[in-house]
């Protein structure tokens, strides 16, 4: 089985595109969503995926931007472009960029199973997994686990910047990470983010301030973290806190 | 139409230039004509008036010398009477003088005066004022008169010449009235020297008639006067001509009308005899009518018309023949598309100058012809944008896609595909507002919309396609299929009621690219192809057969208006349409 993420703002294409396509028939798997390239960053490095669909028009990060980081971590990487005719002008942009096909919106199943195959054919079993492994002390763990916390502001960092940074394979720093601290990179690195956001959220912060402070310029991706970490939506947090932080002053 | 008739117009006036101007000519030369034969009359008539005066002064003179011809001779006759020794027997006798010496003295008078003829009497006075006299009829004398002292002064002055005078300077007069000239003289003695007497002669006023006689037969009326305007002799007519002041004036003229004749009167006097000579003549221009005057005359109108003439030529060839070949040229340049500029070979005048700026002008025209079309287009390409934009693809393709999830959510795979084709369907539609597209893309909107079609009416028809892979690269007018496909399904296949074919083909051949749209639908006849065929559209019809009237209207306009459209057709049978588009595009 390959991995395919689906990269679109619009949810219900998305959902289309995971609904309506036979993915098994391909050998394919729908291993994860992101609703932005800022989502589709963090989730990336988790996801590992084989194949992406990319809608070129999002908010925060583009689909060119994201094309280019993902490329320059995952070189195999297949991107599949997703575009209506006006954008053209971006499209363009992804001249000279490794992208193996465009799926004109609204998308077409039949022309989806062409571009499928086709890249397909040019996959062999042994790509689905490569990995070569360098040795890492447990110093150095602590020590990215350090660096995150200091520097989880930075929404650029993720888990390959930081392996490329310290000189080794992503994939065996996550799971060297995982078994060191106990919580995934992408899991730590979250976490450090949400302890701020708590913090914010309790000074009244508005959510897409919180979000672009504590490095996740997307608040719909921040909202669906924070709610994930705590358990309720931000709004709620803040109107509890906010009662809690008032009763506590008088 | 409109274009020949204004050339036709323009060759009207432009030979009404040429037309207007020789009639100008002739006016000219008409009234060169004119203005030549009045001065030439007006000329003449005075060369006549000025040559009959002088003719009469001749006249009147030469008449003048006659009259003292006359005086002359009776003069002579005067001096024999003197000389005569009765006479002089007559006056020496100191006594009264007895018969015998006064019948002598009569009859020397009588011999001496018998040559001479007018003479009506002869008085010789002695200074005792007894008298001889010879005549006959009743001779009344004022002899207290004769005797005055106003009488003899002149005779005195004259020492012993003759006096003429009139009716005896009064002193005379014939009882029948007749008027007498008369010559009066003192008589001196030829050996004392002392004055013995006086000599009147007194002669008919007919004498003056030999005076006339060298006139010859003029039309010149002729008339003697007394100083009080009396008739002595000559024409009775001009009686009522004579004037105080012809009296004592020497030659005296002035013009006069005598009905439409024109006449010099003329007068002429002197101090010495107390007769006016009067004398009238008609002015006649006929006597100078020469043959030089006449061959002056038609060099000076030749020279008058040639001159006109060549300068109408000179006009004509310079002008107007320029401005005609102008005409034509500037005609020439409306022939197609943009103006032409003239490229004619002018003489180096205004002419030329009026072909360069007219150069410089379809320059003008032309840019800002291009200019028009250039901001049409943009136009054009602006609501072709704004159009787009309020289609706003974006939303139609994210709700499409929304149904689509919902249709599939609800387990609506049939739904799931049409909004699939309709969306395909707007996204070859629209394709981002550009105006040609692949042919493959063309057969795209078509398939899509015979599917979408085939939702709506069932099993009604079928489409095929026979497609030639080295065609469908061809560049098409957007949406020039779909309509005759569209005109197929309803004018053809839906109107017979039962299940039809369409199909479409195409084929890449020498001379292009061929498209075939195929129906078995209830045809048209000759004359429906006709009327979608022509470039003339009824109004009637306009608005029916709109989407395939208008869709082949596109098509000419794309192709360059070649013939590029071809029909066939079997009513009740089948409808072929074949589009051909030349290589080049």
């Amino acid at each position: 089985m390959f991995r395919v993420m689906l990269i679109d703002d619009e949810k219900p294409t998305r959902l289309l595109l995971r609904n309506s396509i036979d993915w098994a028939s391909l050998d394919l798997e729908v291993v994860g969503e992101a609703g932005s390239g800022i989502e589709a960053i963090n989730k990336i490095d988790e996801l590992r995926p084989h194949i992406a669909f990319v809608d070129i028009c999002m908010p925060f990060m583009d689909g060119i931007e994201f094309s280019k980081i993902a490329i320059s971590r995952y070189p195999n990487l297949k991107i599949i472009v997703l575009t209506a005719f006006d954008e053209f002008e971006y499209a363009r942009q992804c001249v000279g960029m490794p992208v193996c096909g465009y799926i004109l919106k609204p998308i077409v199943r039949a022309e989806i199973y062409e571009i499928l195959k086709k890249i397909r054919q040019s996959m062999r079993d042994t790509d689905k997994e490569s990995e070569d492994y360098n040795e890492i002390e447990p110093t150095t763990i602590s020590k990215i686990a350090k660096y995150v916390e200091k520097n989880y502001t930075d929404s650029s960092l993720n888990l390959t910047s930081i392996a490329q940074m310290f000189g080794f394979n992503p994939s065996y720093l996550s799971r060297r990470f995982k078994s060191e601290v106990g919580n995934s990179f992408i899991e730590h690195l979250t976490e450090c983010r949400m302890k701020k956001a708590m913090i914010l959220a309790k000074e009244n912060r508005k959510m897409f301030a919180t979000a672009t402070a504590v490095g996740i310029p997307d608040p719909n991706y921040f909202g669906r973290c924070f709610k994930k970490y705590t358990g309720i939506s931000y709004s709620e947090y803040c109107k509890h806190h906010q009662v809690h932080f008032d009763s506590n002053n008088y | 139409m409109s274009i020949l008739k204004k050339t036709a117009e323009s060759k009207l006036s432009a030979q009404s230039l040429k037309r207007k101007t020789w009639q100008f000519f002739m006016l000219v030369l008409a009234i060169l004509f004119i203005i030549f034969i009045t001065t030439y009359t007006v000329f003449l008539a005075r060369a006549a008036v000025e040559n009959e005066i002088s003719s009469s002064e001749i006249a009147m003179t030469g008449l003048s010398k006659n009259m003292k011809a006359i005086f002359d001779r009776y003069n002579d006759m005067s001096r024999q009477i003197m000389l005569n020794t009765d006479v002089i027997k007559f006056l020496r006798s100191s006594e009264q003088p007895n018969s015998y010496i006064t019948t002598n003295a009569k009859h020397g008078i009588i011999s001496a005066a018998t040559i001479y003829s007018f003479v009506d009497s002869v008085y010789v006075y002695r200074l005792d004022g007894d008298y001889v006299r010879t005549g006959a009829g009743i001779m009344l004398i004022n002899n207290k008169l004769r005797n005055s002292p106003e009488w003899n002064a002149p005779l005195q002055e004259a020492k012993g010449g003759n006096i003429v005078m009139v009716n005896g300077g009064g002193a005379f007069h014939k009882e029948i009235g007749t008027p007498l000239i008369s010559m009066a003289r003192y008589i001196y003695d030829i050996d004392s020297q002392e004055m013995t007497g006086l000599l009147v002669i007194n002669l008919t006023a007919s004498v003056l008639n030999s005076a006339m006689k060298d006139q010859g037969t003029s039309d010149r009326a002729l008339c003697f006067f007394d100083q009080q305007g009396n008739v002595l002799w000559g024409d009775e007519t001009l009686k009522s001509s004579f004037r105080q002041q012809f009296v004592g004036n020497g030659f005296h003229w002035e013009e006069t009308n005598e009905g439409a004749q024109r006449m010099i009167l003329s007068a002429y006097s002197t101090d010495d005899i107390p007769i006016v000579q009067v004398s009238a003549s008609p002015v006649l221009v006929t006597g100078l009518k020469s043959p030089e005057a006449v061959w002056i005359a038609v060099i000076l109108m030749l020279a008058a018309i040639i001159t006109v003439f060549s300068s109408g030529v000179f006009i004509s060839g310079n002008i107007a023949r320029p401005i005609d070949q102008l005409t034509d040229a500037i005609e020439d340049t409306k022939s197609e598309g943009l103006l032409q500029e003239i490229k004619l070979s002018l003489p180096n005048n205004e002419i030329k100058r009026l072909a360069e700026s007219y150069n410089s002008m379809i320059v003008h025209i032309n840019q800002l012809i291009i200019q028009l079309i250039d901001k049409e287009k943009s136009v054009q390409k602006a609501e072709i944008r704004i159009l787009h934009e309020q289609i706003k693809p974006h939303f139609l393709y994210n709700s499409l896609e929304t149904i689509s999830y919902m249709a599939l959510q609800s387990n609506a795979p049939k739904v799931h595909d049409a909004l699939e084709t309709l969306g395909s369907f707007y996204r070859n539609f629209l394709s981002k507002g550009s105006r040609d597209i692949p042919l493959r893309n063309e057969i795209l909107i078509v398939k899509d919309y015979l599917a979408l079609q085939k939702l709506r009416y069932g099993d009604s028809f079928d489409d095929e396609y026979v497609l030639d892979e080295n065609a469908m690269d061809t560049m098409i007018p957007k949406l020039m299929l779909q309509p005759l496909v569209e005109n197929s399904l309803y004018h053809g296949v839906r109107l017979k009621g039962e299940k039809g074919i369409i199909r479409i083909s195409t084929l890449k051949k020498a001379d292009g690219v061929h498209i075939l749209v195929y129906d078995t639908g209830v045809g048209m006849t000759q004359y429906q192809i006709n009327e979608v065929l022509s470039s003339v559209s009824s109004d009637d019809n306009a608005l029916k057969s709109f989407g395939l009237k208008g869709t082949i209207e596109r098509i000419r306009y794309y192709c360059n208006y070649r013939e590029t459209i071809l029909i066939r057709s079997d009513p009740g049978e089948f409808t072929e349409i074949e589009i051909i588009f030349p290589n080049q595009r």
